[in-house]
């Protein structure tokens, strides 16, 4: 596994990072702890001719600060950074907790918020060096995960025939925060960033990019919190991960990892809204959750772990 | 509760992919002494240490005939696997610990688990052919400190300062005048292959060539040869010793002369003082008995709503004969112990059943524990029976931790839940499935 030849911009402004991508055979890079291990293992059917380079342009885009009851995270911001920020700790406490416990402590601090939210699939298939397996995800025809070993696959079914999952920490998070995601070219809700698309992750056209992510501030009587489970205490991707924001009689609650995008639970949500957190109560609204569950072969585990993480998250936010 | 020998069958299918999980030395071997101990105690209700003491045995026969047969010809009297049960079962609180299957929960909803495995402490059978290694001291004119030479060896734990020490030892030397001067073309094999067993195969070799390497020093130090006068005019190669680097006349110690000026008297004229071995086989009879012990402890909580197996506490206990270097056998030892739990615990090749092609070839997918997926704290203890077939009888750790933990952490987490998982790695989706959750 190596890089091939590319050509490197190092974009000065947004305009000139927009119109290399535009030009077709592109890919932009931030922090890179993605895109380099996707290129180093050529998963992709097309090798990109140019690479550019985000983290050059001017003024930069890496601050994290409150502004107008909204905070706003610049997209070339590190993981790190947001994880040990005490203002989003404090009140923006799912998102602080999903930054900590994304990958490992030397990854956040090389990848960015902006990259961690286009990242592609983990699906091992799609990942398979050499594009050994030309996926739906990839343009091809057949989901080797259906018919394959799908242990860590969707449990609430396929879009376009697609399996895997979205594998982003901090993806649950913003949705339950009810997070905004600004681009060069629009303002898109968190909810309906992430889609279905080949072979990326998001609804961003190939000449787009991510500028800033904004966080209404939550009311004082919300709290949030993010839980995941892991095979490994760091380092690893979800298998679930949940985020929930709860209080003033909403519930707001994102699954990961179960689904081909961030999955919203609402009956759930519906469940414990306006209902006092105690353990029953989170019970019930994690059995809503996984209500509409549908197992693959191998993956009927993680129903219950889906079950359990909703129900803690909302435990976290009492 | 007594079964008098294990009947052990190996199922070796020829199949166009890898093996399933990663193997570790003696893997099999372990699974096959520890798991029918562990299903008979868990179905008697009883401590798996129970059953582990009342077979005790070697090579199918009890121990009351290896005693009588071999020990006490040998003039061998202790009891390796009392000595380090008794640690073990300190150090971890087995007795209060220990509880009936499935039936102790935690205030934080977890239920608690406690394991044990066992096994001979691995050392190479000293009768073997595959285990020659040979040895070559010296003393050069150049700067007077011993030199250890022979090919590079990969294997060990920091097995060049054992090798060094063992030398300083015997020819009465600093150690920090000792040096370990390896090469990397074959001849003289520094541990032939590395590999496991490294200290009892090579200590052999490493003895007779530093004893054979003094003798050659003090000969060099009464001779008078082409008229010379020695350094230590009218004695003889008995009348000397050596010590910090130092030879000294016995009877009066201040008549004395460092190693350094010894081999420099005679710089123009002789050799270094030099000494080569090889190692030989032993000739005892049942030599490869292997009658030292080690047990391992662990103890976990395991999460009944994911799965998850938390870690607690590990316990290693290993008779190594006698312990040459405590910071590289506690190496190997919760060195061992980490990959044989992670192993266990999480590792597993996963193949694409349609193709063929293996899914998780890289360090995200295949699961290798990290640092910090053992939470609670690991004590090594180190026994010291002297009951090995190295010199001083030395036996050695290896990477026997490792292949006998797999079954420690499969017994603790039966005796959390009280239900038997039956393949490994034991991954929160087998966990669950036995709790009748997935």
């Amino acid at each position: 596994m190596q890089l091939q030849r590319f050509k490197n911009v190092n974009a000065a402004t947004l305009d000139e990072a927009i119109s290399v991508l535009a030009a077709g055979s592109a890919m932009a890079v931030a922090g890179g702890t993605d895109v380099v291990s996707t290129l180093r293992a050529q998963i992709l059917r097309d090798y990109p001719e140019t690479i550019v380079n985000l983290k050059t342009i001017a003024p930069s885009l890496d601050y994290i600060r409150e502004e107008g009851g909204m905070l706003k995270i610049g997209a070339l911001t590190r993981v790190g950074d947001i994880a040990g920020n005490s203002i989003v700790y404090g009140k923006y406490t799912a998102l602080a907790e999903a930054a900590h416990k994304t990958a490992s402590p030397n990854v956040r601090e090389l990848g960015t918020i902006g990259g961690n939210v286009c990242q592609l699939s983990r699906c091992w298939y799609f990942r398979k060096r050499d594009n050994r397996f030309d996926c739906i995800r990839k343009g091809g025809t057949l989901c080797n995960a259906v018919e394959g070993d799908n242990r860590y696959h969707s449990i609430f079914g396929d879009i376009m025939g697609c399996v895997c999952v979205n594998a982003s920490d901090i993806a649950p998070a913003l949705i339950a925060l009810g997070a905004t995601i600004v681009t060069t070219k629009r303002e898109i809700e968190a909810e309906q960033f992430w889609d279905f698309a080949i072979p990326g992750s998001t609804i961003l056209d190939v000449d787009e990019i991510i500028t800033e992510i904004q966080v209404p501030e939550p009311n004082s009587d919300v709290k949030s919190a993010f839980v995941k489970f892991a095979l490994r205490k760091s380092i690893d991707f979800p298998v679930v991960n949940c985020a929930a924001a709860i209080g003033g009689g909403v519930a707001s609650i994102c699954l990961n990892a179960v689904f081909v995008t961030p999955y919203r639970p609402t009956a759930a949500e519906e469940a414990i809204a306006g209902k006092p957190i105690t353990e029953d109560n989170a019970e019930a609204a994690g059995e809503e959750a996984i209500k509409n569950s549908e197992p693959l072969s191998m993956n009927s585990w993680k129903i219950q772990i889906a079950k359990t993480m909703v129900k803690r998250a909302i435990l976290s936010c009492q | 509760m007594k079964t008098p020998s294990y009947s052990e069958t190996y199922i070796i299918p020829y199949v166009n992919k890898g093996p399933k999980t990663v193997y570790r030395h003696g893997m099999k071997e372990s699974g096959a002494l520890n798991l029918p101990i562990s299903v008979v105690a868990g179905e008697l209700g009883m401590p798996t240490t129970d059953i582990a003491e009342r077979n005790e045995g070697s090579h199918g026969d009890d121990m009351d005939y290896v005693n009588r047969r071999f020990k006490e010809p040998w003039g061998w009297t202790r009891d390796s696997m009392a000595e380090v049960m008794a640690a073990g079962k300190a150090a971890i609180d087995w007795d209060n610990k220990w509880h009936p299957p499935g039936t102790k929960q935690l205030a934080n909803g977890r239920m608690h688990g406690i394991g044990f495995s066992f096994n001979k402490q691995w050392q190479a059978d000293p009768n073997a052919e595959f285990f020659p290694s040979t040895a070559v001291v010296s003393i050069p004119r150049i700067d007077g400190t011993a030199k250890l030479i022979g090919r590079h060896a990969d294997g060990g734990w920091n097995s060049e300062t054992s090798w060094c020490q063992i030398v300083a030892d015997e020819l009465g030397m600093k150690y920090e005048d000792v040096e370990c001067r390896p090469f990397d073309y074959p001849g003289f094999d520094l541990k032939q292959g590395s590999g496991s067993s490294g200290l009892v195969s090579m200590s052999p070799a490493l003895v007779r060539a530093a004893r054979r390497c003094r003798q050659r020093l003090l000969e060099l130090a009464t001779e008078e040869i082409s008229g010379m006068r020695p350094a230590f005019p009218g004695l003889t190669p008995d009348d000397l010793d050596v010590k910090d680097s130092v030879v000294f006349e016995k009877a009066n110690p201040e008549n004395s002369l460092s190693v350094y000026r010894v081999v420099q008297l005679f710089w123009e004229w002789h050799e270094p003082a030099i000494g080569t071995s090889a190692s030989l086989k032993h000739d005892i009879e049942g030599a490869d008995r292997a009658l030292m012990r080690q047990v391992h402890f662990v103890e976990v909580e395991v999460d009944t709503e994911t799965g998850e197996v938390i870690v607690t506490k590990v316990v290693n206990v290993n008779d190594v004969g006698k312990c040459v270097t405590p910071e590289s056998v506690r190496a190997q030892q919760y060195g061992g112990a980490w990959m044989g739990i992670g192993n266990s615990r999480n590792e597993a090749v996963y193949y694409d059943p349609q193709t063929g092609v293996k899914l998780n070839d890289n360090l995200i997918d295949y699961k290798w524990f990290s640092m910090n997926d053992i939470q609670g704290p690991m004590e090594q203890i180190i026994v010291e029976t002297g009951m090995g077939y190295g010199p001083y009888g030395i036996c050695g750790c290896s990477e026997a931790v490792g292949a006998t933990m797999a079954t420690c952490t499969s017994d603790a987490i039966y005796n959390a839940i009280g239900k038997r998982i039956t393949s490994f790695p034991t991954t929160p989706d087998k966990v669950l499935k036995a709790l009748g959750k997935a």
